[in-house]
């Protein structure tokens, strides 16, 4: 796309990870300003601030200047500026970094509700249960290449953990650890806080095998967890777990 | 849509305290401390009579027996001394008469500021410098000067006091002429003038944080304002259009502090004095844009050249020492009209000081030569720019 596509960038907003707001505006001008970029109408202008304030939720930081503002209602901000002008299509670059829960929430309320309404989301995040929470189509990005693609279930099948077994226990040995790696379809089991993590592979099911295992060697157990893999997991095999810059 | 931008950008404009405060604050408090610093530099007002005192030295006298001076006579020193008037009704000496012990310890308790001993070359005894001991420093210089003079020629024609030898060299002859009507010449204007030049010269930040704010990779502002469907140098010339209204505010509002408040007087020309301010403060902008687009360092190292340009624009044009605008324009007259501070600082001078505006309107003509060159350095400058990510 060249600067000069002016009727395509007409249709985009872009909510930086940066808060990109004029310090020296308050909330309602820059939300104004910003949509004076893309409407010439002072009417529409108005009517369309006026209807991105209460989308997110800023109806009583009006009069703020952005540096009294919060973490969360600053990312608010953010959006609502990107999301002004109505786009049809929307980029966000994770926009909830260092925000609050509740802001958070709202933030990714927000996100379902523009898709809901017909515009398309791109969002970037570091966050897998975001991602898993809002997106239908998700592609792993590991240095600046698409490593793989598709809906959260195709990206789970692509890994090879099938279940992953927490138990609460206090008193487990590191001989009856090495017995539990050595049991069928088991691909790991660490221990580590009074928690056994076991995660097996796909097909076959571990749980009875683990619980009649520590039935029989008489290792008292607290509460049980079986979970599925979760996006965290298709990210950490899919780009291994050495740190990145 | 336009003159929503245009609104929105003066709102940011004024509410930046730190523009605000280099731009509106600070050449007020700089020319109301020029004003006090020296309104009364050139008067002579504030002159007060000196205490000195004359010893004769006896022992001179009659060493010099064959002097030209008659022993008989009054030492015309005495006379002179006594003669020199700082205006008709303040004399500049209150001569007390002492032997030299008399003189030393009044020198040494501070009665008097210096003490003349008489003789062919009389000497002056100070105990301290300063204003009053340079005064009568000078003042002997002169008389030993003149005195010399005379003695010289009556050695040769001993008969020229006949001939009004003394009226002749007593009579001091000024060459320096004034060249407007009515108008007294006042050195401290050019201060004034290399003042407002430097204020106006000061848009420069400005018009750097106008390009810098609309690079894409300069700020998140930047990045956010092209990705959005409106042309850039449509933005950029609407936000220099407000630069420069929030900017000439500041002059304006200087120059009316100046006249009505300082009581400065800057001629008759006011309508001109104003397009030359307004014309330095397209400069100014300009040269910040110009820094802008085509310095590719950090902001704080474009906004460092941008200030040092001004700084010494304005130091050439002699706002911190006033003689160097006459040292440039007489060493190296080219730096006179390539420098803006001091095509802007000329043109206010040339105003006040000429009863036509050929010099101001040729000042005026480059000045704009330039703005036009800065302007399209600066837009070919951002034209260039692409940016592969933001």
């Amino acid at each position: 796309m060249g600067p000069d596509e002016y009727d395509i960038k007409r249709d985009i907003g872009i909510i930086m990870q940066n808060v990109a707001v004029f310090d020296e505006l308050t909330v309602y001008e820059n939300i104004y300003y910003f949509c004076s970029l893309y409407i010439n109408d002072k009417d529409k202008i108005k009517e369309l601030t006026e209807e991105a304030i209460r989308f997110v939720s800023l109806e009583d930081y009006t009069k703020f200047y952005p540096k009294k503002l919060s973490g969360g209602l600053l990312r608010r901000l953010n959006i609502a500026c990107g999301i002004v002008h109505k786009p049809k299509l929307i980029i966000l670059d994770e926009p909830t970094v260092a925000v609050d829960p509740q802001s958070r929430n709202k933030i990714l309320e927000g996100i379902q509700q523009l898709n809901e309404q017909g515009a398309t989301i791109i969002y970037t995040s570091h966050y897998m249960e975001e991602v898993e929470q809002i997106c239908n189509n998700i592609a792993i990005i590991d240095k600046g290449k698409v490593v793989a693609q598709g809906s959260k279930e195709e990206l789970k099948a692509m890994i090879s953990i099938g279940e992953k077994i927490t138990i609460e226990t206090y008193q487990i040995k590191e001989e009856q650890l090495m017995m539990i790696r050595e049991m069928p379809n088991v691909i790991s089991a660490t221990y580590d806080n009074n928690l056994l993590e076991i995660k097996s592979g796909r097909g076959k099911n571990n749980l009875l095998q683990v619980l009649h295992f520590m039935e029989n060697n008489k290792i008292d157990f607290g509460k049980v967890f079986t979970q599925l893999p979760t996006l965290n997991d298709v990210f950490l095999e899919i780009t291994g777990k050495e740190l990145r810059d | 849509m336009v003159f929503q931008l245009y609104k929105s950008r003066l709102k940011c404009l004024f509410r930046n305290k730190e523009n605000i405060f280099w731009s509106y604050v600070f050449p007020i408090a700089l020319a109301t401390l020029y004003y006090f610093a020296f309104t009364n530099l050139f008067s002579s007002n504030d002159l007060d009579t000196i205490n000195i005192a004359y010893v004769e030295d006896v022992h001179a006298h009659s060493v010099h027996a064959h002097s030209v001076q008659d022993e008989n006579t009054m030492d015309p020193l005495k006379d002179v001394l006594e003669a020199a008037e700082i205006s008709e009704e303040l004399p500049l000496f209150n001569v007390r008469y002492y032997n030299i012990e008399e003189a030393s310890n009044a020198l040494e308790e501070d009665e008097i500021i210096a003490y003349i001993v008489s003789g062919v070359e009389p000497k002056v005894y100070v105990n301290r410098n300063g204003l009053s001991q340079t005064i009568v420093k000078s003042f002997m210089d002169s008389y030993n000067r003149a005195a010399y003079t005379i003695q010289s020629i009556l050695i040769k024609q001993p008969d020229a006091l006949n001939h009004g030898l003394l009226d002749d060299v007593m009579d001091y002859k000024s060459f320096t002429t004034e060249v407007k009507n009515g108008v007294k010449p006042d050195v401290i204007l050019v201060y004034y003038y290399a003042l407002m030049a430097f204020c106006c010269l000061l848009a420069a930040n400005w018009g750097l944080d106008e390009v810098v704010n609309i690079q894409g990779n300069r700020s998140n502002r930047g990045a956010r304002i092209n990705v959005s469907p409106i042309h850039k140098m449509k933005l950029l010339l609407i936000n220099m259009l407000a630069a420069f209204t929030a900017h000439a505010g500041s002059i304006v509002l200087m120059l009316l502090y100046m006249i009505k408040v300082l009581d400065i007087n800057f001629g008759d020309n006011l309508p001109q004095l104003i397009l030359a301010c307004f014309i330095g403060d397209i400069i100014g902008l300009f040269i910040g844009a110009t820094i802008g687009a085509w310095v590719n360092k950090s902001s704080s190292v474009q906004g460092a050249i941008s200030t040092s340009i001004v700084m010494v624009g304005s130091f050439l044009s002699g706002m911190m020492f006033v003689d160097m605008k006459y040292l440039i324009a007489k060493n190296a007259p080219i730096l006179s009209y390539i420098n803006p501070v001091n095509l802007v600082s000329d043109s206010f001078y040339s105003l006040y000081y000429y009863d036509n505006f050929e010099r101001f309107y040729m000042n005026i003509t480059i000045l704009v030569i330039m703005a036009v060159v800065l302007g399209v350095a600066s837009y070919l400058g951002l034209r260039r720019k692409t940016y592969a990510s933001i």
